[in-house]
């Protein structure tokens, strides 16, 4: 109650909702995954330990599909590991957020697509801080509460794709991520290099397209450069 | 699929998953950055995650998915466009999905 109370002072109304937004969709993601990982034949023990241990979501979609395709879980673990490079972009991009103390060890397990986006949408570091603490260890609650649920649930539920649940996901990440584009120029390499990832996606191995979408970036220092 | 084998994975995926967070906080940590620089590098992390967003939106791995996903997901991106709360774009993708689905387009 105390941490709501000083997220609620300090971030106000408007940011304390959209944590709580974005982890109720997480945890519905989560049900999803639960499903998913129960309908694959991997046993509630090892949808859990995948939740709280590996924490990023499309990896685990992956990895227990690809289990459930019968590819063994060590080669399973090694494509889906790919899906999580971008962690390390976001790693480097928080880096400032989370300063030099011990503490930056248990945040970094926090890094995941929603809190990123959440963060770094703030106008301060001290927003930036909190709102990344509290998104990154809201989901560390419910995404593992979402993964328990589907896996109990299995069977009993209608197939999520029903309700349009895997629509979720992308809604949420361009929820978060469009107000952080303000400038034309940046509209415009957001669009280039989203582009750019939807067509590379076949060619390449799972989650390398959106890295590639990062080569428009330097787009963005060549215009100021040529503006000087 | 034996219990030892998934146990092995899902470390093998934990690990691997930690080593790209840490490295990048690390090495981030080290760097020293002009304005224009995180300014850029937040730029790169939008484009990211939106680049997530549509491959997630159009793609079950590296097959078109359908029609249903993507129309629901632009839906919302219309919704983010307009300014609307997060509850609305995200309930605007999952029912536009669902009611194409309904309607018998995949």
């Amino acid at each position: 109650m105390l941490v709501m109370r000083s997220l609620y002072r300090t971030v106000g109304s408007g940011g304390t909702r959209n944590i709580v937004l974005v982890c109720l969709s997480v945890l519905i993601m989560g049900i999803s995954y639960g499903l998913a990982a129960n309908t694959a034949g991997v046993p509630l023990w090892g949808n859990i330990l995948l939740a709280v241990l590996v924490l990023a979501g499309s990896s685990e979609f992956l990895f227990v599909a690809a289990v459930g395709a019968g590819v063994p879980p060590i080669l399973a673990a090694a494509t889906s590991a790919l899906v999580n490079t971008r962690h390390l972009v976001f790693g480097f991009t928080l880096a400032k957020i989370l300063g030099k103390g011990g503490r930056r060890w248990i945040a970094a397990h926090l890094i995941n697509d929603e809190a990123v986006a959440l963060a770094i949408a703030e106008p301060t570091p001290e927003r930036r801080r909190l709102l990344y603490w509290a998104t990154g260890l809201g989901i560390l609650l419910v995404w593992p509460v979402g993964a328990l649920l589907g896996g109990l649930l299995g069977g009993i539920v209608p197939d999520p794709r029903v309700l349009g649940i895997d629509a979720v996901l992308p809604a949420v990440l361009i929820a978060v991520a469009i107000p952080a584009l303000k400038e034309r120029p940046a509209i415009a390499i957001a669009t280039l290099g989203t582009g750019l990832a939807i067509i590379l996606t076949p060619f390449v191995p799972a989650g390398i397209a959106p890295i590639l979408a990062l080569t428009t970036v330097p787009l963005a220092m060549i215009r100021k450069r040529v503006q000087v | 699929m034996t219990s030892l084998s998934l146990v092995l994975g899902v470390m093998v995926l934990a690990t691997a998953t930690y080593t790209f967070r840490i490295s990048g906080v690390l090495l981030g940590s080290r760097a020293t950055l002009t304005s224009q620089a995180t300014t850029t590098l937040n730029l790169g992390t939008t484009v990211l995650l939106l680049a997530v967003a549509a491959t997630a939106a159009l793609y079950d791995g590296s097959q078109l998915d359908g029609f249903a996903r993507p129309l629901g997901v632009l839906a919302a991106a219309a919704c983010a466009l307009w300014k609307q709360p997060i509850i609305v774009t995200v309930l605007v993708a999952a029912i536009v999905t669902a009611g194409l689905r309904a309607l018998g387009l995949n």
